[in-house]
């Protein structure tokens, strides 16, 4: 029985994977080949003639090569180019958009809920950020993104709001002493409804589109006919 | 009437690969062997085809690769995940779209 590990890693060359994920590749695609060689065999082709008919199988290394690493490449990078880096982006437009408004002179709605207790609310932003949470939604989803990745990555701004929002929460229980326990929570579900779940909903409205459907699967070959 | 997507006209081979594993479990070679019989030789995996697509349909969670030992060796078995078999429906419903409509166009199923 020929060594097909050797055959394959002759032919193949190194894989720019993990090790372990280049040592899985090979011992799948190995028990591949034996299986087919072992076929072949019983099918009455001599061994030498099976071997060659079972390599030839394979018309191009270099371009398998490629194939194997793109499609398992490590979940990590996967995760990074289908969540983080359409949430990151999602974030930075998010509040530069923002920012860039509110230098252009935009002004905020005040909601007075005590006197001493406003919320502003920036109603073109809320508007804007339908299309910051579609856009993150169409960039996952085209990264091959899972409907939760992408919904992930469309919803990270609010997730970075409320993280930091609970954060000033509990760090104002430690220092604030002017202020009952009360008010403060209520600043807090104030202050997470205007800054996360308003624009939560409108990050979610944008990305809507994006979540329904499949992967774009812009590398999937059609079987062979 | 749902409709075809551009990629679902080029994912044939994902509908089989799921459709197969709604099955049960297989290794590749199994798939490969067992899409080539039951379609008589019409859709044909070779190595270069399927473990691309097999690695990429796992990364998107629509199938689970597991390794088990049988008869002495070590195989990589696929089974459907819950995420592909949620997928296998409507992808059925697509395909049958698009061969209804060609049928209509082309009168398919005759030739």
């Amino acid at each position: 029985m020929p060594d097909w590990h050797a055959l394959l890693r002759a032919r193949l060359g190194p894989l720019r994977l993990s090790p372990e994920g280049e040592a899985e590749v090979i011992a799948e695609l190995a028990a591949h080949f034996e299986d087919d060689y072992r076929d072949r065999e019983e099918a009455g082709e001599p061994a030498r003639q099976a071997v060659h008919s079972t390599l030839a199988q394979v018309r191009d290394w270099k371009r398998l090569r490629h194939d194997l690493q793109s499609s398992k490449e490590d979940s990590m990078n996967q995760r990074v180019r289908a969540l983080w880096l359409p949430g990151l982006f999602a974030c930075f437009f998010c509040f530069s958009l923002l920012a860039m408004m509110i230098r252009a002179g935009l002004q905020p709605r005040f909601i007075w809920l005590a006197p001493a207790m406003g919320v502003a609310f920036y109603i073109p932003w809320f508007g804007a950020l339908i299309l910051v949470g579609a856009l993150a939604g169409w960039w996952s989803r085209r990264a091959g993104g899972a409907v939760r990745e992408r919904l992930q990555a469309a919803l990270l701004p609010s997730l970075a709001m409320t993280i930091l929002f609970t954060t000033l929460f509990f760090v104002a229980l430690v220092f604030e002493r002017h202020h009952p326990l009360g008010w403060m929570l209520v600043a807090w579900l104030v202050m997470l409804l205007a800054w996360a779940v308003l624009p939560g909903v409108g990050l979610l409205l944008g990305a809507l589109p994006f979540l329904g459907s499949a992967p774009e699967s812009r590398h999937a070959p059609a079987a062979q006919g | 009437m749902p409709t075809v997507p551009a990629n679902i006209k080029r994912g044939s081979a994902e509908l089989a690969i799921l459709a197969l594993l709604a099955r049960g479990p297989l290794h590749g070679y199994e798939i490969a062997r067992r899409i080539e019989s039951e379609t008589q030789g019409v859709l044909r995996f070779d190595v270069a085809s399927l473990y691309p697509l097999l690695y990429r349909m796992e990364k998107r969670g629509w199938v689970k690769g597991y390794w088990e030992e049988v008869g002495g060796r070590k195989r990589r078995y696929y089974r459907l995940a819950p995420e592909g078999k949620k997928k296998l429906a409507p992808l059925r419903r697509q395909w049958g779209a698009f061969f209804q409509a060609l049928d209509r166009l082309a009168g398919v199923a005759d030739a």
